[in-house]
Formats: structure tokens, C-alpha cells, sequence
């Protein structure tokens, strides 16, 4: 389990940028969308959320702006930017090769399926 | 007030070391997200566990602000022991105290320049002001300058104080950090004084006495500044413990010593004004009214 929240936590970075690809959002949207396409398998906290969003604003892969969101209520969207697509591309990369890696160690007989219970 | 009103104002409280337009747009952001999880039916008390207590929201808001005040949190030390060794260093100190006071200096000295390297990387600007006051007025109190220049030196420490005090009100956060770093500085006094009280003198008795107590009221102020949340017991605790400062320093100290200490004191009071800015704009917009 602890592993797992391990995973979970390193890979934070990578699902925000992936989740901001599309479009731009805002942070509630970031984590419902997020939670909405895996199934609920990555649910982000507020409190994971925000400081990981401003870490990647100052790394300049996202950048902010103040939107009229639904309602005329304001929102805070994000935008991944040129940098953040290119760090999107290379961490998605090493997860990938990591994972192959992985994959080649383990036997056949222990993994499974994606979803499968565990 | 609400449990939303309530969080949404701690985390303000917590933050306060962010400029204040990070420190606005950031309690916006979270006020936003509230707003919209409330717009989708979420729970409030759901949505306030989400986002977790506002201190540790606000630690990893900031972490990266806070490492570079406690740099110069050591920067600002400086100038007071280099002062202090120069004048502690005359025939006249060194008869009455003995050399530990000057060696507990040292150390102290020779750890904030270690500080003082690392930070070299921050380029600060903000805190020339009280470098350079805190030179005259403390260098006027050594032996070799003439006492005739103390009007002089007063007058310039009045001008200085108001370019210091208006940086502080443009930045609103480091008048905290310099009241920290008084703390070690009337620490190291209060202690270095302990060996001069083997052989007491009466008089030395005292200045141990009223540094200590100095230094007490001083830390429990600076530390009341940053615990207490609700803003009137903030003002109301920062106000005794800076009259427990000041009372001790008219117990002890007279000439030129007195105007030091008291001069000594204004961190805090900045400190403690720039804290309450909000409600002194309140006051200003009423008397308009």
C-alpha cells in the first residue's frame, strides 16, 4: 500500500499535465476530471493538488490566468505550456521505460490485468 | 462565521509571509475551489478536510519563501554582533566582563557569516536599511566616537527608520523576520552577561536581570505574533510583551544605552503594525468617514 501511495505521489506531476493537455482548467476541474478518467483509480486532494500546481507554474510547464467560469463565477485556469509539454513527453517516457523494465523482471505468472483485484 | 469564513481566514493568517498579491491571489484560488466543489454539491466540512489544515496548506504553499527568510533572518543578526564585538572589544568592557563575552560573540558572529554565504544567493536589497542603521546607532554607543555626534546620528537613524518602515509596509513581511532575528542577539546579551555577575556589581546584577527578562518578553512576543490567529488577542499580546520590553529597558538602561534598546524595539513595532495593516485601513477609511 505504502508503495503504491509512493507511485501515487511521484507521479502527481504527470497526471496534472496530462489532465491539462486538452484544455485548460481549473483546480477542482483538474481533480473530478482526473478522478473521471481512471475511475476513480487517481483521486488528487486539494491539499496534493495546489502546492503541486504552483511547483509547476514555477517551473514555468503550466501558466495561470483569471477566467470567467460558469455562473460568472471567476476561475483560476491552468494552461500547459510548450516546456510543460516536453516534460509531460519525457516523464511520460521514463514511466513507460521504467514499467517495460519492470515488466521483464517480473514472471508472467504473477502479474495481472489492469483493474483485476487485488 | 462560518467553518468556510473560518478556514478561509487561517489560511490568510498562515500566510502572511507571501507578498501580498500572492497571498490574495493564493486565498482566492482556494475560496474558487470551495465555491465550485459547493456549486457540484460537495459537503463543506468534505471539501475543508480535502484541502487540510491551514497551516500545512500554507507550509506547502510557501516553503520556498520561508527558506529564504530564514536567511535573512540570519543576515539581519549580523550587524548587531559585529557592533557588539567592536564595542565589546575596548579596554573598558573587557575589564568589567571578562573575555567570554566577547568570545560567545564571536561564535555568533562567525556562524552568521557562515549564514551570510549561503545567502549571498538571494541578492536582497530590503534589509540595507537596518544594516546600515543599526551600524550608526549602534557604533555611536562604541568608544571611539566622539558623543557629540549623536544628534547627528539621531537624525539620520529618523530618516532611515522611515525608508525601513516603508519598505516593511511595501512588503508586509519582513518585519517578522527581523524581530526573529533579535531573538538569538538578546539571548547571546542576556547570557553573556551571566559571567559578569559572579563578582556582581549591583549594577551588572540588573542589566543580567532586565536582559533576560528582555529576552523572554521578546521571544514570547515574536512567537504570540505567529501562533495567535484572532487578531485583537494578536494586537492585544504584542502590545504587552512590547511594553514588557520597553519597561525593562527603562529598569536598567539610561543615555545613550536607553535610545539603543529603544530603538531596539522598533522590529517589533513594525513587526506588529504591518501585521495589523488591514485593521489600521479600517480605522483610516472610518476617520474619513
Amino acid at each position: 500500500m505504502k508503495l503504491m501511495q509512493q507511485f501515487k505521489k511521484g507521479s502527481t506531476p504527470l497526471l496534472i499535465l496530462s489532465v491539462l493537455t486538452e484544455e485548460p482548467m481549473y483546480g477542482y476541474q483538474i481533480m473530478r476530471e482526473l478522478e473521471a478518467r481512471s475511475q476513480g483509480y487517481f483521486s488528487l486532494t486539494a491539499a496534493s493538488l495546489y502546492p503541486t500546481l504552483h511547483k509547476l507554474e514555477a517551473d514555468n510547464l503550466v501558466s495561470s490566468g483569471w477566467q470567467e467560469g460558469h455562473g460568472r463565477r471567476r476561475r483560476k485556469y491552468y494552461t500547459i505550456t510548450n516546456k510543460g509539454r516536453d516534460a509531460l513527453a519525457d516523464h511520460a517516457g521514463q514511466w513507460q521505460e521504467f514499467a517495460s523494465h519492470l515488466l521483464t523482471i517480473i514472471p508472467p505468472a504473477l502479474r495481472r490485468a489492469p483493474g483485476a483485484a487485488s | 462565521m462560518n467553518d468556510i469564513e473560518t478556514y478561509l481566514k487561517q489560511l490568510d493568517y498562515a500566510l502572511r509571509e507571501l507578498p501580498p498579491a500572492k497571498r490574495d491571489d493564493t486565498i482566492a484560488e482556494i475560496e474558487s475551489h470551495i465555491e465550485a466543489g459547493l456549486a457540484e454539491n460537495d459537503e463543506p466540512a468534505k471539501l475543508l478536510q480535502e484541502l487540510g489544515p491551514p497551516q500545512i496548506l500554507a507550509a506547502k504553499l510557501h516553503h520556498l519563501q520561508w527558506k529564504h527568510n530564514w536567511l535573512y533572518f540570519g543576515l539581519a543578526t549580523i550587524p548587531l554582533l559585529i557592533l557588539d564585538i567592536i564595542s565589546s572589544s575596548m579596554p573598558y568592557y573587557l575589564i568589567i566582563l571578562g573575555l567570554p563575552l566577547s568570545l560567545t560573540k564571536l561564535f555568533a558572529l562567525l556562524f552568521c557569516l557562515l549564514l551570510l554565504g549561503i545567502s549571498m544567493r538571494t541578492k536582497s536589497t530590503l534589509l540595507i536599511g537596518w544594516w546600515f542603521g543599526l551600524t550608526v546607532m549602534r557604533g555611536y554607543d562604541a568608544v571611539f566616537m566622539p558623543s557629540s555626534w549623536i544628534y547627528l546620528f539621531l537624525f539620520l537613524w529618523i530618516g532611515l527608520l522611515g525608508l525601513y518602515g516603508r519598505f516593511l509596509w511595501r512588503q508586509r513581511t519582513d518585519g517578522f523576520v527581523i524581530s526573529l532575528s533579535l531573538i538569538p542577539y538578546v539571548w547571546g546579551s542576556a547570557i553573556a552577561f551571566v559571567p559578569g555577575t559572579v563578582w556582581a556589581s549591583d549594577h551588572l546584577f540588573r542589566v543580567m536581570l532586565t536582559s533576560t527578562v528582555s529576552a523572554v518578553a521578546l521571544t514570547l512576543t515574536v512567537l504570540a505574533a505567529f501562533i495567535i490567529s484572532d487578531r485583537k488577542q494578536r494586537w492585544q499580546a504584542m502590545l504587552i510583551g512590547t511594553t514588557i520590553c520597553v519597561a525593562a529597558t527603562l529598569f536598567v538602561w539610561h543615555g545613550s544605552g536607553l535610545l539603543f534598546w529603544l530603538f531596539l524595539y522598533f522590529p517589533i513595532t513594525a513587526g506588529w503594525f504591518i501585521e495589523n495593516y488591514d485593521q489600521l485601513t479600517f480605522f483610516k477609511q472610518r476617520i474619513k468617514a
